[in-house]
């Protein structure tokens, strides 16, 4: 190593001293948001589109605590669902019926799910500009937890599981904002895992209170 | 008739226009503020690459690989010239549930399975912006809508399909960009199209000549 | 703003060697102190000792007494085992009961040093270091004391007259590595200029290594000492130099393009004066910054850009900014939008300022103690050595504070005692530097809020009159300007602003206003 290469790297290693406890504040991006949720009821609708044999139209009410800027509870989400049978599952009874009238037809259909206690991570806030006129703020989010699911069978009605997924939020007001959400619930029957995506849009209110 | 007279004279004060008098607009002159930044990353010639999945289909799941190449005209239209999708289709457990518990099989294993499509279409990108990583870096992204048609090998047929998307692009510097796309397919084998999602996430590299492109 | 103009250079003369001792940091240290609670002290507290004083009670009477050495072997294995309170504890032990002769008593120190540092003891930890540094009675020692003075010099407020004049100012060190040789040189270079030993100062200054971040600082004293001697191209060329170095070093290369800027703006060059604030990096949100901002905005505002001068002003109200004693601002604005005939805004800047200054503008009348005075107190305190030590004195106390947290650990060597004993007496010495300082500083202060006070009487005064001015309705026109027009596909982003403030757009705001103005026989 050359004399200028030693001493350069003399004075680099000298730098680093101490670098560790005396690492400058980082600056930060946004001085103060212009949009901060404490406690937000949600209204959505969606769907939950995988399953073969019916296709779920779903409602859901939900209540989640925002702790700061970037964690939440979603303390409680209440989905109810109407179910339509898909052509399969139509097909499906004419032809067991017409060759086997002793099948067993039953199709177990979720009747509604209950999240409770799903922690959400929203590490990304930030805007856009929309045509370069107007800006638009949005935050994303993922999310996870428990979900207690309720199936209308006669065996297996009440099963645990657990959702996990993401979402992206675009503000309105500062009192309303317009959520996409999507995720995938896992839940067990009898052992046996199933999953079910669920596809949601909707509404979020901030019922944030006086600061 | 007097009275009437001193009556009309005050409708016609009331309704006529004062004439001469100056109207102040402060609501046109209210001062606007803007903070106008230079783009840092401009896109010209894009090659992306992606993973994806089509997850809508009862008796499959398709596990998708597309690349595709994207003209840029400017900061707002685009042409995806080409983006050729295949797909790796896996069998869900319907076919066996089905089989096991009620007696039956699909027929024609449940009916045609998508292998591959490719698409052209135009790009929009009204939305750009920069999002804050825990408030402690800026990550720039967009938010653009595709729109397009192309044919798709669906069985052993070629099917005329068109594409609605909505995609979100994130910079990790100026020539590689990460995209999540969320597309359906109307694929028309009848005069009424099934749908088809795809959800991808997919690796962009940028190419843009040293003349036109902007430093950061 | 002529005398703001010309008043740039001079304060900038008067303060320039002095904030080359410590980085920006520092700033936003005294920033951040200013807005916390530091209250002055009272009265002038009666002859303190001085920093002599202060460091020797560091080295107590040691009472001659063998020492058992499995005490040090037993600190040594806490340290290493980041049971850092323990180690200190040991290593006190060790000084405090045995010899200074013992055979490991100055590793003892360094590592007492380091122990207290870890803890977060800084000002403790310095006084050890110096111990080392200044005894130097194991050399293998002194590199590595150094070297951690040097690295705490640079980020951590600390006691400049200890480590600068009392140790390195005076000292032969003998062989050190390179970048220590540097720094010492360096310092010892800055202490002959200002004491006015130019050709020592020189030659310090030559022996420093041409790669080195401290040749960079070096040449940034040459120009400020330039600059006093009215050699201003010489000045400019030194800090183009530092400017333009390939030496990474950006605080002095920020320092050296505000530098350049204030004197091109001085000599009304101002359109090269935009170009080299624009090359001062922002890298905190500190009042150098605020006033960064405010420069910049005068700057456009004598090359006419009215607009981009009021989006630079807009920046100012960010939260960060806010509470920065910066009264200049107002007058800007207010004379920005009277050139733009926007009267009632520009009444509304002269009630604002008003609402901020008033309690302390009226106190100042009635002669109150200026450290009783919130505003005069913030900015007699916000920039300068005043400020470095404002920052100085809160983290001492809030070191004084930390021992609270140990007393379990040190209470049965008596190290608590001891390290309030350090830390009380050199509170008392820095509050007594401090309010001397504070008297010059608040002076200063107080006159410039008073004369913005005028000028801000002498704006609503001419607005008033413009208000009322007359015209006749055949000679009123007015110039209809281009309307505001935002191209939907640009490769600029345009982000109006909604109240939310982002810290990379805080020098990019443009501020979109019409003319108001009537103009006799002109227009459409």
């Amino acid at each position: 190593m050359t004399h200028a290469a030693a001493a350069e790297e003399d004075n680099a290693k000298a730098r680093d001293v101490v670098a560790d406890e005396i690492a400058p504040e980082p600056l930060g991006v946004i001085q103060v948001r212009k949009y901060q949720l404490l406690h937000e009821a949600s209204l959505l609708l969606g769907g939950m589109p995988t399953d073969p044999y019916y296709k779920g139209l779903t409602a859901s009410l939900g209540y989640t605590w925002h702790v700061d800027e970037d964690i939440g509870v979603q303390v409680l989400q209440f989905t109810y669902a109407l179910n339509l049978d898909t052509n399969l599952k139509k097909a499906l009874i004419r032809t067991a019926q017409a060759s086997n009238g002793n099948a067993d037809l039953t199709f177990p259909e979720i009747e509604w799910i209950a999240d409770v206690g799903h922690v959400v991570f929203k590490p990304i806030y930030g805007k856009e500009a929309l045509f370069n006129r107007s800006v638009i703020h949005l935050e994303a989010d993922l999310q996870a937890g428990p979900s207690f699911v309720r199936r209308n069978s006669k065996n297996n009605s009440f099963c645990l599981g657990v959702d996990a997924g993401f979402g992206f939020r675009f503000w309105v007001e500062e009192w309303l904002s317009v959520r996409f959400d999507m995720s995938e619930l896992v839940y067990w029957v009898g052992g046996s895992p199933t999953t079910a995506m669920r596809l949601t849009a909707g509404l979020g209110f901030n019922l944030r209170g006086d600061d | 008739m007097r009275q009437g007279l001193v009556i009309a004279t005050l409708l016609a004060a009331l309704l006529t226009p004062v004439v001469g008098r100056a109207e102040v607009n402060f609501e046109a002159d209210r001062p606007r503020v803007f903070s106008i930044q230079e783009r840092p990353y401009r896109l010209r010639h894009e090659f992306q690459l992606g993973l994806g999945v089509m997850p809508l289909d009862a008796f499959y799941v398709g596990v998708t690989a597309q690349a595709g190449y994207t003209f840029h005209f400017t900061d707002f239209w685009a042409w995806e010239i080409a983006a050729g999708t295949y797909s790796m289709n896996f069998d869900t457990a319907l076919t066996g549930n089905l089989n096991d518990k009620y007696g039956v099989v699909p027929v024609r294993e449940g009916g045609e399975r998508i292998k591959a499509f490719a698409t052209t279409g135009v790009v929009v990108k009204p939305l750009f912006g920069k999002l804050a990583l825990l408030n402690s870096d800026v990550v720039l992204s967009e938010t653009f809508f595709v729109a397009g048609l192309g044919p798709m090998l669906k069985g052993e047929y070629k099917r005329p399909t068109g594409v609605l998307g909505v995609g979100f692009r994130f910079w990790s510097g100026p020539m590689l960009s990460w995209r999540l796309d969320i597309r359906d397919y109307l694929i028309f084998s009848t005069w009424k199209p099934e749908n088809s999602l795809s959800i991808m996430l997919s690796g962009a590299f940028n190419y843009r000549e040293a003349d036109t492109a902007v430093a950061p | 703003m002529r005398m703001h103009a010309q008043s740039l250079r001079w304060a900038f003369v008067s303060v320039g060697l002095g904030l080359l001792c410590v980085p920006a940091a520092f700033a936003q240290d005294a920033a951040s102190a200013s807005q916390e609670e530091v209250a002055p002290p009272s009265e002038p507290p009666p002859e303190e000792p001085s920093t002599e004083a202060v460091a020797e009670a560091v080295t107590e009477e040691a009472e001659p007494e063998a020492i058992d050495p499995e005490i040090f072997d037993i600190a040594v294995a806490d340290f290493y085992n980041e049971r850092y309170a323990d180690a200190a504890a040991g290593f006190w032990g060790y000084i405090h009961l045995g010899d200074a002769s013992s055979e490991n008593y100055e590793w003892a120190q360094f590592f007492l040093a380091e122990s207290l540092r870890k803890l977060g003891f800084w000002h403790a930890a310095v006084q050890y270091y110096y111990q080392v540094a200044k005894t130097r009675s194991r050399p293998e020692i002194l590199p590595d004391a150094l070297n951690r003075l040097e690295s705490i010099s640079r980020v951590r407020p600390f006691s400049e007259s200890l480590i600068f004049e009392d140790l390195l100012y005076d000292s032969e060190f003998g062989f050190l590595p390179p970048y220590l040789h540097d720094w010492v040189e360096y310092v010892q270079g800055l202490y002959d200029y200002k004491n006015g030993l130019i050709d020592w100062a020189e030659r310090h200054f030559a022996a420093i290594q041409k790669n080195s971040p401290y040749s960079l600082r070096a040449l940034y004293v040459q120009a400020v000492y330039a600059l006093k001697n009215k050699k201003d191209d010489v000045a400019i060329a030194m800090f183009d130099s530092v400017s333009s170095s390939a030496i990474d070093e950006p605080t002095v290369k920020n320092q050296a393009n505000l530098a350049l800027a204030r004197l091109l703006f001085d000599t009304e060059h101002y359109a090269d004066a935009l170009k080299a604030y624009d090359k001062v990096v922002q890298r905190d949100l500190t009042f150098e910054q605020a006033e960064l901002l405010l420069e910049k905005a005068w700057t456009h505002y004598f090359l006419g850009n009215r607009r981009k001068a009021m989006g630079l002003l807009h920046a100012l109200e960010a939260p960060s900014y806010q509470h920065y004693f910066l009264p200049d601002a107002f007058v800007l604005r207010g004379l920005i939008l009277k050139d733009l005939c926007h009267f009632i805004p520009a009444k509304r800047v002269v009630r604002s300022f008003r609402f901020r200054y008033q309690r302390a503008l009226d106190l100042l009348h009635r002669r109150v103690d200026m450290r009783r005075i919130a505003s005069i107190l913030d900015a007699g305190t916000q920039e300068g050595t005043i400020g470095r030590r404002t920052a100085f004195l809160k983290s001492l106390e809030s070191e004084l504070k930390l021992i609270d947290t140990y007393d379990t650990f040190w209470e049965d060597v008596e190290l608590d005692t001891h390290l309030r004993k350090i830390y009380e007496l050199e509170i008392r010495e820095q509050t007594r530097l401090w309010n001397i300082e504070f008297k010059e500083s608040a002076d200063e202060s107080a006159l410039q809020l008073l004369e913005t006070e005028e000028q801000v009487s002498l704006l609503d005064y001419e607005l008033g009159l413009d208000i009322f001015k007359r015209l006749k309705v055949e000679g009123a026109k007015r110039t209809v300007e281009e309307p505001l027009v935002i191209p939907f596909d640009s490769s600029s982003v345009y982000y109006e602003f909604d109240t939310e403030y982002w810290n990379d757009e805080l020098h990019s705001y443009k501020y979109f206003i019409n003319n108001r103005c009537f103009e006799i026989g002109g227009g459409k």
